[in-house]
């Protein structure tokens, strides 16, 4: 477990709420009743109905016995690719947005990059009967039609985000902007472990669910603790998930897979404590990709979801106190980890999950060691990018079975 | 001795502020916009350095912030300019947000603040902890101001915080919004009166969504005077930096207490 100090504060550095006056009250506001009401029996009781009849969990540690045959050891996929909407980020949409009804909002605003958080907290408006509006980057809307239309069809309002590069980060500060101009009405539904205070702890006890399904399962399997847990990080709110329960742990190795684009060095990577620097995104100080005068620097990955140039703070807490260990992954690793998942296991894994999986590739293991690599997401939104890839791949000449 | 302190002595006068991104329209415009300024009259000068994410700002500030980059512009280069602007008796306020001050170094950044005659700092993203622990001694040792924001939504539990750090002004922030969006004064009558109350000795300016003279004269009965920005950039974006272009829109806020 992890906790900020009181000012939102990992290890006294990491963190914070660097927030213009005008944003203040609002996180203020939340700062002090979250946690009041988050831990309430009355909020917990409709979280957990939700969490089990609506987004489908627990989800299954699967012993993936053929991955297990392949390296040579055990290997356990957390498949948060079953969640309902695809993908973990409904675990804290719908702790948010219940959060919002707690606190008595009127209305839901998300960013979205590929469009994931963004359906996860259309559905969970939906069930959940708040008017939602999500801000997407104009190139994004672009490229995901497919998660434009499903945000859509659940009643959410789609809004083109045409500031800055028109991208993942853009999308952020027009919602914060938005935010700003209506703080009573309006709950911000961030997308991941990033933000100001306390967003990062917020989404963190959201994602928590994650491990501590996994120590339950461990538990039932009548297996101790992993020696391994490993999972992509965009932001890092599946990473911190999946690790949470573990972090005081040192016997569990923690593995942090970054997406490294087109490589670390060749300025298009979305790597950010590989090669950033502390800088301030989004009013939090963390690892941010920017140049020498403290602008930040447009990231790659052919993986929407890791497609962010900063990452959660108490990531970059847990990689300077040396608590978890950082690979980095580029994107053609990444698409062979998928494409060899569906033959391995039956599972077509979204891109960024599938970053997690090919660090596995990267590593050594021993006979005797456990390794879970969380399984964040279904790779259905994905389909394009693999049909893009599959000749590069070698994946062509698949026999046909008619 | 700091001379927007020595502006703020003379109290029989209502003041005018503009702000304006530097390295916009072009790289080399930022000399020529602050005489301009000068000549026309404004009182003091909030010269804007660029960052990629400007999170309190609406389209117009964005749009010069980017442009800005794009012509190249970096803090060093701006505080070259500054030292080639010194002669200018116009008081210069410096505002941008906390990451490029980060990246550059705060001792270096406040230091180069000292060498070009800055007068005040305005960081809209700097939290107060964070200004105490590594901003306050420094800039009181190099003579520079702090300037705050408060917003509608600022309780009176944070405006005392805001009143116990405050060496230059108060920024109100005119409405629950960005920069660029239009000031309501009906609706934030309530607001403008108990900031004016709260803060007796600390002189206080409207910001955000001054776009007309009568909004301006509006805001004078409530503060020492207000600062003029989006309407400004979007001024020269359309007639040009030259000084009679400046002047001309300069001209529309001249106060005047008969008109309320
Ligand atoms: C399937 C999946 N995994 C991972 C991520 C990355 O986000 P985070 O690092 O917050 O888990 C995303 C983001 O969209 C996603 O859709």
């Amino acid at each position: 477990m992890i906790r900020p100090d009181k000012n939102g504060y990992y290890g006294k550095k990491f963190g914070g709420a660097f927030v213009p006056e005008m944003l203040y009250e609002n996180i203020r506001a939340l700062n002090e009743v979250y946690e009041e009401i988050i831990s309430s029996d009355a909020f917990r009781r409709e979280y957990e109905f939700y969490l089990k009849h609506f987004a489908g969990r627990p989800t299954p540690l699967y012993h993936a016995r053929n991955l297990s045959d392949r390296y040579g050891c055990t290997v356990f996929l957390k498949r948060e690719d079953l969640c309902h909407t695809g993908a973990h980020k409904i675990n804290n949409a719908l702790g948010q947005v219940l959060l919002a009804k707690f606190m008595g909002k009127k209305k839901i605003i998300a960013e979205t990059g590929a469009g994931q958080h963004g359906v996860a907290t259309a559905s969970a408006c939906a069930v959940l009967k708040m008017p939602c509006e999500i801000f997407m980057g104009q190139k994004d809307m672009e490229r995901q039609q497919l998660n434009v239309l499903r945000m859509q069809m659940l009643g959410a309002k789609v809004v083109p985000s045409c500031s800055g590069s028109m991208t993942l980060k853009d999308a952020t500060n027009d919602a914060i902007r938005t935010w700003i101009s209506d703080p009573e009405n309006t709950h911000y539904v961030i997308g991941s472990v990033v933000g100001p205070h306390p967003y990062p702890d917020l989404v963190t006890q959201f994602q928590s669910v994650i491990s501590k399904e996994i120590k339950l399962q461990l538990a039932e399997m009548g297996i101790d603790d992993p020696t391994h847990i490993v999972a992509c990080v965009g932001g890092g709110s599946n990473a911190i998930g999946a690790f949470y329960e573990y972090i005081g742990k040192p016997s569990v190795a923690l593995v942090a897979v970054e997406a490294a684009g087109k490589g670390i060095r060749s300025g298009q990577t979305a790597a950010s404590l590989s090669v950033g620097k502390p800088g301030i995104l989004h009013g939090s100080l963390s690892y941010l990709l920017q140049d020498d005068d403290g602008q930040v620097i447009e990231p790659h990955s052919v993986s929407a979801g890791l497609d962010y140039p900063g990452v959660g703070p108490v990531h970059s807490f847990l990689f300077e106190e040396k608590r978890c260990m950082v690979l980095s992954i580029e994107d053609e690793e990444a698409l062979r980890a998928a494409f060899m998942l569906c033959r391995t296991e039956g599972i077509i894994p979204a891109l960024e999950s599938a970053h997690a999986l090919a660090a596995i590739n990267k590593m050594d293991f021993r006979k005797g060691d456990l390794v879970i690599v969380n399984l964040s997401g279904r790779g259905d939104k994905d389909m394009h990018a693999y049909q893009n890839y599959k000749h590069l791949l070698g994946y062509e000449q698949t026999e046909s079975i008619i | 001795m700091n001379k927007l302190k020595a502006l703020f002595k003379d109290k029989t006068k209502k003041r005018l502020s503009v702000y304006f991104t530097a390295g916009y329209p072009s790289l080399s415009d930022t000399v020529r916009i602050l005489e301009g300024l000068q000549e026309s009259g404004v009182d003091f000068a909030e010269i804007g350095f660029p960052y990629s994410d400007p999170l309190a700002d609406g389209p117009v500030i964005q749009e010069c912030h980017k442009a800005s980059l794009r012509n190249g512009m970096t803090l060093e280069l701006l505080f070259s300019q500054l030292r080639d602007a010194r002669h200018l008796a116009i008081p210069k306020v410096l505002m941008g947000y906390l990451n490029p001050v980060l990246q550059m170094g705060i001792e270096k950044f406040i230091d180069r603040c000292r060498e070009c005659e800055i007068d005040a700092l305005i960081i809209p993203d700097l939290p107060f902890d964070f200004y105490e622990r590594y901003f306050s001694a420094p800039m009181n040792e190099a003579g520079l101001l702090s300037v705050f924001l408060t917003s509608p939504s600022t309780k009176p539990e944070r405006m005392e915080i805001i009143r116990q750090h405050t060496t230059g002004f108060v920024y109100i922030t005119s409405d629950h919004g960005i920069t660029g969006s239009s000031v309501n004064f009906e609706k934030q009558k309530k607001y403008f009166q108990k900031v004016r109350e709260f803060f007796p000795g600390i002189p206080k300016f409207v910001g955000f969504g001054i776009q007309t003279g009568e909004q301006y004269n509006l805001a004078c009965r409530y503060a020492e005077g207000a600062i003029v920005g989006s309407a400004f950039l979007k001024h020269i974006m359309e007639f040009g930096t030259h000084s009679t272009s400046i002047k001309k829109f300069i001209n529309q806020f001249r106060y005047d207490p008969g008109s309320n």
